[in-house]
Parts: structure tokens; C-alpha cells; sequence
């Protein structure tokens, strides 16, 4: 089993499956230009720095890659935008503790650093669903976002609104 | 510290003495006053510093929206003019006042104007500086009574070279009495004390006039912020709980706040220079009260100089934080939040934790009541991480997202706001049957969607239940027709027009019908401006692009009054998967199109107009352009009456000179199969008047075109083609037209037809459009 030691920003090594890293497709572009899958190359001595990954979000990464090892990966980016994405059990499960949170987030920037398709998506689509069925007012609340707008420009983006119904 | 005081003190009474040499009275000169200065110059230094660190900030932040206000902009070169101002006052006292080169150097330098520079730079700073706080209290008042107004965002695109500029030259258009005034010159007097002299009238004039300009100024800007203070108290009573939320309030405050400061210290010099118009009015050029004042001129010049960064930084907690890698940051943002007592690593530890969503809602609610009793310390420094996403993640977000999740989304914040304009196309859409612009009913025309019902779903689920319910369920239309409430003849038309564009980026209609639609200038202007989304997104803030094409873009033109312009037509073939060209007129005016159109009419899937010219180059070249793009493509043409117009009769070589015109009804498909074209001609009336026709278009010597067809069609359409051209203006009658087949008759290219009689007359007219068109296909092919 060939491991390949992933160096977060905070300096934290992470030895990983070479398999697991297929999942990504920026980890698997930098191990085949730096000729990581040859036998000659000593890929435990060439560790690969992700500086624009925490330690413990890399770590939650590896942990969903782990589980969905395996699973094909999707490639291109032009699927049917109408086809409804359904978040599995375990992903759900995964990605709620940290919701409404910075981890999350950084979780979801990770993956599309990474490049990481599934992940971003079922990602993206926890997040999405966070919105649904929500007022602005509510998401503002769980979200903690400030509200930025003035009275006139509510009002202005309210009669934006109106022109759908 | 005594000892300081004291010192400070009595170097102040020098000055005192010292500044009577404004009016002629000479002194010896002066030791270098250490204790007036020292204070002094580390306060300007400071603040320069400051200033300076703020202007950089500002600078680094130019593209952003809020450093990108009008406000910023003139706050950025107000710095530069204040900064300036500061160091030319500051060097011209220690030159002519303390005299720190001696007095003889003042002597060697009275030429060239550099005395009138050492007096008059007072005035053309103060002037500058004027300007720049009128145009602000200007700028507030407008920003906080019409935040959407389309002058207070045309004053921040104005660029900041042009704004500097004119806060160059706007001090010297108010300044030109002075080139015709008296000059300054340095002189020594009989003990050898060497001053400024200025004469008596210059000094009056210049008092006056000094006057009346801040007095007026003061004036104005006073009434602008009186305004403004009502509007913020009305806003304040109005909605408490939306401005403390608002980040945008909270800036508009800030800068508010800074240009209410800069008024006060425009108040100090109305103050300063009313009371010196009121001492040189009384002759007292030499009081002790003129004396007094000119000495604390120092007080109104740093002031105008200085307020704007100290307030700005009291005022801005975004500027504190930013600036916080300076001490002087650091020391004053510790000061304004101990001031506040309020913790910014509480609000990050509260959003940061993973607090249950209550709590963290009960805590923001203590947050947003403690910010609303601190006023004016206003923090800005709660993670709001949702906005800061980047953009692509936000797009995949919005990817799982309906339009109509999109439209709460974007009142949650600015960001939100901007990327759901930006990535409107990204989301999924509603599908809907057709759009129609217009819809008649009852003589009234309405904008009409046809869409899928909403509850289609639910309510095929009920009336599944019985067989015979559903085949019932099936005839009628299970679609929600979607009406609009206003009449298109009372709308303005670019109303509507705006209101279809909208509605095709909300919804993914296979059709969109515009149907009975004046063609004219408006209605291209309007459609092509909103189509390419220039102003819906000012207006409506979306992006019109679509992501999905509609199928079919029927456009049925039955009043076109004008040609169609070119841009127009391009942008709407390629707007559409399957474009068709339906335009009819009901005038005996016939549609008209430009020659360079000819690449336009070839994006057309079909071309379907009842009165075309056709017959020149171009629309062959269209057709063969179309054809040769998409090779296994095809055009259908239905041209109900073609003109052959007695100028272009001389490029159509089939066409007998004394053929005027010739028309028929049907429809022919050109299609482009590996190297050969075929016309597939169909009549309206359908089988007694069917003939497929096909042709190549290779190089002879290269064709075996017997060897390629049936030869029993061969010989049938030969047979044609040679006894139509060995017997010309003969009457000919086709019987049984459909059993002839294929013909071939690319050679047939003489062919008269007298179509006056027999039954096989609209048989012969469209063997001769179609023998006419061929050949001019064949002649292009060759060429």
C-alpha cells in the first residue's frame, strides 16, 4: 500500500492512501507531474504541501475520502443543473455538526481547492438545503449575517421580487 | 511638565509679536521656538503618519465598492491637499516667521513671486479644502435621502483624476482677484528686522473675501447636514432594529460623522475669519484682538487639516482594524473598544463555536441591543463566513437552488445579493411550455407563460386513481396559465419587452412566441439592449444571458414597418437552439433584408417569409453558408411570393428576361448530405404536388451522377430538362407529379414554363424557383 503524506498549512502531516487520492483531482495532477507513481520514486520522502488547507479540515477531508473510497469519480462540470441531488445518510450526518459554522465552509472551500467533485457537491447541496423553505431573515439568523441593507434598498429589492409573482 | 507649559506659553507670546509683522511691524529676529514647534510638529507628524496610513488603505481598496464612493475619493484627495497644505505652512513659518535662515535669506529670495506664494497658499488651500467639504456635505445629503438615486451613483463613478483635477483649479477660478492685487515683498525696516509686508487694501480685500466664501459655504453645509441629521433621527425612529443590523447604515454613519467634523472645523475658520474681517473692517489691523486671532490660526488650519483621519478612524471600526498594524491604530482601537466595552473575540468565539442555532441567535440579539446603546461605536466584526465564500463555491451552492430560492438568498446581504445577479443563469429554472408576447384574449394583449402547474404532480396523483379519470386528466392541458395583469396596450413597450427577458431567465420555455409585435426601432433597441442584460443589470440586476436555449423562437411579424436591424437578428439567432425566421407582412411592401445579412439569415434554422426578395448572390451564399456550416443540417424556406426585381434579373441566368415574377406556395428544404444538396419541395396542398429533387454540386469530371441515381430517374428527369429546353414557351402540363421522383436538372438551367394554364401550372412554378435556384447554387459551387 503506497502512502503519500499530505502537509497542511499548519505544518500537520497526513499519510494517505494513494488511492484515496484519486478522489482529487489537484492532489492527483501534482503526484503524476511530480512522478509519485513510479516505482523509483520514494513517495514518503516527497511530501505534498497544501497551504491552503488547515490541518483539521484536511483531516475531515481525508476522513469523508476514506468512507467514499471507491466511489466513481465525477468528471466534468456539465451536468443537467434540474437533476436533484439527494445528500446520503452518512454525509448528512458528516456535514451537520460543523453547519452553520466556519468549518463547514472552510470544508466546502477545501474541496473545491482540492477539486474534490463529489465532496463539493454533496457540500454545496447541505448548504443549499440550509436555505430552502427559509425567509432572509432566518437565513440572516443562522447564518449570522448582518443585515446590510437600508430600508429603501429592502424595499427596492422587495419590488425586484414582485415582478415573479 | 510645568517647565513645558510655561515654555510653550511664552513662545506663544512671542508669536504673538512675531505675527504683527503681517502688518509691517519688524522684530528682531527670533530664536527657533523648540517649545511651540515641538508639541506641534509631533502632533502634525502623527497625524501625517496616520493620514497617510489611511489614504494607503483606501488606495489598496479603490476597486471595492465602498472605497470606491465618491466619499473615499475625495476623502483620498483631500489627504493629499491636507498633508501638502500642513507641510508648506509649517516650512513657511520657520522660514519667515522664525526665520531660521536668517533674515538676510528672506531678502534673497523676494523675486519670483515666492513671497506671494508664502502668503497666498493660505487662501488656496482654505479654498480647496472648502470645496472639497462642500462637495462632500453634498454628497452626504444625497447618499442618505436617495441612497438608490441614480446621481449618487453617477457621482461615485466619477473618476478621481477629474474630481482631483477640479479641486485644483476650483481655488484659482475663486482666486483670480489676486493675480491684480498689490505684490508681497519681504523688507527690512530702518533696525534691519526683516517681515512680510502686505498692503492695507490686499489685506482688507482678501479678509472679505475670505469671509464671504466660508460664511457661504458654512451655510450651505450647514443646511445639508440639518437635513441629513433629520433624515438619520426619522431612519433612527423608524426602524431600530435595521440599522443597528445594517453594515451599510453603519458606514454611511461613519463617513456621516467624518464630514459633520469636517464641517465643525470649517465653523472654526468662519469663526476665525469673521472675527478678522470685523477687526481689519475697524482699522485694528494692529489690535490686540487681530493679534490674538492671527495667532490662533494655527488651530483652524490643523483642524480643517487633521479632522478628517482622526475621525474617520473614532468612527470607522473597519478602519481601526485595518490600520491596526500601526501603533497609532492599535493604541486607538484598544481606546474606542475599551470606550465600547465590547469584545470583538466574543462575537468571533460566538459565531466560531458551534453553539445550538438559539443560542446563538439569543446571543446576537444582546449583541446587536449592546451595539445599539454604544451609538456611535459601532463594531463591524461579526463573521458573516456565508459572504466571504468564493465565488465558484457559491455557484455550486446556487447550482442546487431554484430561481425563487435565489430571490431570498439575495436579500440576506450585498454579497448575496451580487452573486445571486451573477449566477442567476447557474440556477436551476422553472420549466414552462411557451411565452408569449402577445396574447389576445378578448381584444386585450397580455404578456402570457404557459407553465406547468405547481401542483401538477399531486394532482395527477389523484386522479390516477380511476383509468377513466386519467385519460380525462390527459385532454386537458394540465398547465397553469400564467396571466399577467396589465394590459401590453396601456405598457410602455420597453416595460414589457424588460418583462419578457425576465421571464426567459426564470423560466426554461421551449417556445418563445412573440406574436403581433410592432417591429420598429423601439422594439429593437429595447429587446437587444435587454437580451444582452446591459440594463437589466442596473435595473433589475440579472443577467438576461440564457443557459438553456428555448427550442423555437417564433417570431411572427405582422406589422413590420422597418428593416430589421442586423444586430438584432444575430443576437436572436443565436439566442435559440432551432431559430425560425417567421416573418409575414401584411402590406404589399415585401420584407426586406440588406445584403449583409446574408450571414445572419444563415443562423436560421428556417426561414419562413411570405414576400423576400431573393435572387441575388448573397441569399444563395446564406443558404450554401448554412448549409456547408452544419453538414447534415437543413434550411426549410416557405417563400410565398418571390420577387425577382428587374435590376438582379441579370444575375439569375434561369430566368428569362421577360419573367417578372413568379410566386408559389410551398416549402422547400435544402439539405446537405455528404456532397450533394437536395430540395425536398412540399406544397401546402400535400401529395398531387410532390417532387423531390437532389443535385451535386462536385466538379464534373469528378461526377458520375448516372451511376449515383436510380436510372430510371435519371432518365425521367433528362427527359424533363431536355424537352422543356427543346421546346421553350411551350405549354407544358405535369400529370401525376408525384410519381416522377427524383429528377435531376442541374443542367436545366433554361428552362421557360408558360404557368398560365393546365393543371401542372403550380407544378411548373416551382420546377422553375426550384431549376432557378439550383443553378445559382451550382453557378455559386462553381465560382
Amino acid at each position: 500500500m503506497v502512502l503519500i503524506t499530505l502537509v497542511s498549512s499548519d505544518e500537520q502531516n497526513f499519510p494517505v492512501e494513494r488511492e484515496l487520492l484519486k478522489q482529487s483531482g489537484t492532489i492527483e495532477t501534482l503526484i503524476v507531474n511530480m512522478n509519485l507513481d513510479d516505482e523509483d520514486t520514494d513517495a514518503a520522502a516527497m511530501p505534498i504541501p497544501l497551504p491552503n488547507v488547515k490541518g483539521d479540515v484536511l483531516e475531515k477531508v481525508i476522513q469523508w475520502m476514506e468512507h467514499h473510497k471507491g466511489d466513481p469519480v465525477k468528471e466534468g462540470d456539465n451536468e443537467d443543473n434540474n437533476a436533484e441531488i439527494v445528500v446520503p445518510q452518512w454525509d448528512d450526518d458528516f456535514f451537520k455538526p460543523a453547519m452553520y459554522g466556519s468549518k463547514h465552509l472552510e470544508l466546502t472551500v477545501a474541496a473545491s481547492y482540492l477539486d474534490i467533485k463529489n465532496l463539493l457537491t454533496l457540500s454545496c447541496k447541505a448548504i443549499s438545503n440550509t436555505f430552502k423553505g427559509k425567509t432572509g431573515p432566518q437565513i440572516r439568523e443562522e447564518w449570522g449575517v448582518p443585515n446590510e441593507f437600508t430600508p429603501e434598498e429592502e424595499e427596492a429589492i422587495r419590488k425586484e421580487n414582485e415582478w415573479s409573482e | 511638565m510645568n517647565h513645558v507649559i510655561l515654555s510653550f506659553i511664552r513662545d506663544l507670546t512671542i508669536s504673538r509679536r512675531i505675527v504683527r509683522l503681517w502688518s509691517m511691524e519688524f522684530t528682531q529676529s527670533m530664536p527657533f521656538r523648540v517649545s511651540y514647534w515641538a508639541p506641534l510638529c509631533t502632533f502634525a507628524l502623527v497625524s501625517i503618519a496616520l493620514y497617510v496610513r489611511l489614504l494607503f488603505l483606501i488606495y489598496k481598496r479603490r476597486r471595492t465598492q465602498q472605497y470606491s464612493s465618491f466619499f473615499y475619493k475625495m476623502f483620498f484627495i483631500g489627504g493629499l491637499f491636507d498633508i501638502l497644505s500642513v507641510i508648506w505652512y509649517i516650512l513657511a513659518q520657520w522660514v519667515y516667521v522664525d526665520q531660521i535662515f536668517g533674515s538676510s535669506f528672506l531678502l534673497t529670495i523676494n523675486y519670483d513671486n515666492i513671497p506671494n506664494m508664502c502668503y497666498y497658499y493660505v487662501y488656496y488651500f482654505l479654498y480647496a479644502q472648502i470645496f472639497i467639504i462642500l462637495l462632500v456635505s453634498a454628497n452626504r445629503l444625497v447618499a442618505i435621502h436617495f441612497p438608490l438615486s441614480r446621481l449618487l451613483s453617477s457621482c461615485d463613478s466619477f473618476p478621481i483624476l477629474f474630481l482631483f483635477l477640479f479641486t485644483l483649479l476650483f481655488p484659482i477660478l475663486i482666486t483670480l482677484h489676486f493675480f491684480w492685487q498689490p505684490p508681497i515683498e519681504f523688507r527690512a525696516n530702518a533696525a534691519g528686522a526683516v517681515g512680510r509686508w502686505v498692503h492695507p487694501d490686499t489685506t482688507k480685500a482678501n479678509a472679505i473675501h475670505a469671509m464671504c466664501v466660508v460664511v457661504l459655504s458654512t451655510i450651505f453645509s450647514a443646511l445639508c447636514y440639518l437635513s441629513v441629521m433629520r433624515k438619520l433621527a426619522q431612519l433612527n425612529s423608524k426602524n431600530k432594529t435595521d440599522r443597528n443590523h445594517s453594515r451599510k447604515w453603519r458606514q454611511e454613519l461613519s463617513i456621516t460623522i467624518v464630514g459633520f467634523a469636517t464641517f465643525l472645523a470649517l465653523c472654526s475658520a468662519t469663526a476665525y475669519f469673521s472675527a478678522s474681517y470685523v477687526a481689519v473692517m475697524n482699522n485694528n489691523n494692529n489690535s490686540t484682538l487681530l493679534e490674538t486671532l492671527r495667532s490662533l490660526n494655527i488651530i483652524h488650519y490643523f483642524a480643517m487639516a487633521f479632522v478628517n483621519p482622526w475621525a474617520l478612524l473614532v468612527t470607522s471600526a473597519t478602519m481601526r482594524k485595518r490600520s491596526n498594524n500601526s501603533l497609532l491604530g492599535s493604541i486607538v482601537d484598544s481606546a474606542a473598544r475599551k470606550n465600547a466595552s465590547y469584545s470583538a473575540n466574543a462575537d468571533e468565539a460566538l459565531v466560531n463555536s458551534h453553539a445550538p442555532p438559539s443560542d446563538r441567535r439569543k446571543l446576537s440579539r444582546d449583541n446587536s441591543q449592546r451595539s445599539h446603546d454604544l451609538h456611535l461605536q459601532l463594531p463591524d466584526i461579526v463573521k458573516d463566513y456565508i459572504s466571504r465564500l468564493p465565488e465558484d463555491c457559491a455557484r455550486e451552492i446556487f447550482k442546487c437552488l431554484n430561481i425563487h430560492h435565489l430571490d431570498v438568498l439575495k436579500c440576506t446581504s450585498q454579497r448575496l445579493h451580487y452573486l445571486s445577479s451573477v449566477f442567476r443563469n447557474s440556477v436551476q429554472k422553472a420549466n414552462a411550455i411557451e411565452l408569449e408576447v402577445f396574447k389576445t384574449i378578448n381584444g386585450d394583449r397580455f404578456v402570457d407563460l404557459v407553465r406547468e402547474a405547481p401542483f401538477l404532480s399531486e394532482c395527477f396523483m389523484h386522479e390516477s386513481s380511476g383509468a377513466s379519470q386519467m385519460i380525462e386528466y390527459d385532454r386537458v392541458k394540465p398547465y397553469d396559465l400564467w396571466m399577467l395583469d396589465y394590459k401590453a396596450s396601456n405598457a410602455d413597450m420597453s416595460l414589457i419587452i424588460r418583462r419578457a427577458a425576465f421571464l426567459m431567465s426564470r423560466y426554461r420555455c421551449d417556445v418563445v412566441r412573440f406574436t403581433s409585435v410592432l417591429i420598429d426601432d423601439n422594439f429593437v433597441t429595447e429587446f437587444s439592449r435587454v437580451w444582452q442584460g446591459k440594463s437589466m443589470k442596473r435595473l433589475l440586476m440579472l443577467n438576461l444571458l440564457l443557459s438553456a436555449k428555448p427550442t423555437v423562437l417564433h417570431l411572427d411579424a405582422r406589422a413590420i414597418i422597418k428593416e430589421i436591424d442586423e444586430p438584432f437578428l444575430r443576437s436572436y439567432a443565436q439566442a435559440v437552439t432551432g431559430p425560425q425566421l417567421f416573418a409575414r407582412s401584411p402590406t404589399k411592401k415585401p420584407f426586406t433584408v440588406s445584403e449583409s445579412f446574408s450571414t445572419i439569415l444563415s443562423s436560421f434554422d428556417s426561414l419562413v417569409m411570405d414576400r423576400l426578395q431573393v435572387g441575388a448572390d448573397w441569399i444563395m451564399s446564406a443558404i450554401l453558408n448554412r448549409l456547408k456550416r452544419r453538414r447534415s443540417g437543413s434550411i426549410s424556406c416557405a417563400i410565398t411570393s418571390v420577387i425577382y426585381r428587374p435590376e438582379i434579373v441579370d444575375r439569375v441566368e434561369s430566368v428569362d428576361s421577360d419573367v417578372e415574377y413568379v410566386s408559389f406556395e410551398g416549402r422547400c428544404v435544402l439539405r446537405l448530405k455528404d456532397t450533394e444538396f437536395y430540395a425536398d419541395i412540399k406544397t401546402t396542398e400535400g401529395k398531387p404536388c410532390r417532387l423531390h429533387v437532389n443535385f451535386s454540386i462536385r466538379a464534373k469530371e469528378n461526377v458520375t451522377p448516372r451511376q449515383e441515381a436510380p436510372i430510371s430517374d435519371i432518365d425521367v428527369s433528362d427527359a424533363i430538362a431536355h424537352r422543356c429546353a427543346e421546346y421553350p414557351g411551350k405549354d407544358t402540363q405535369f400529370c401525376n407529379v408525384h410519381d416522377i421522383g427524383p429528377a435531376r436538372i442541374g443542367f436545366a438551367r433554361s428552362i421557360k414554363v408558360d404557368t398560365s394554364t393546365g393543371s401542372g401550372s403550380r407544378v411548373s412554378k416551382i420546377f422553375l424557383i426550384i431549376s432557378t435556384i439550383i443553378a445559382s447554387l451550382m453557378r455559386y459551387a462553381n465560382t
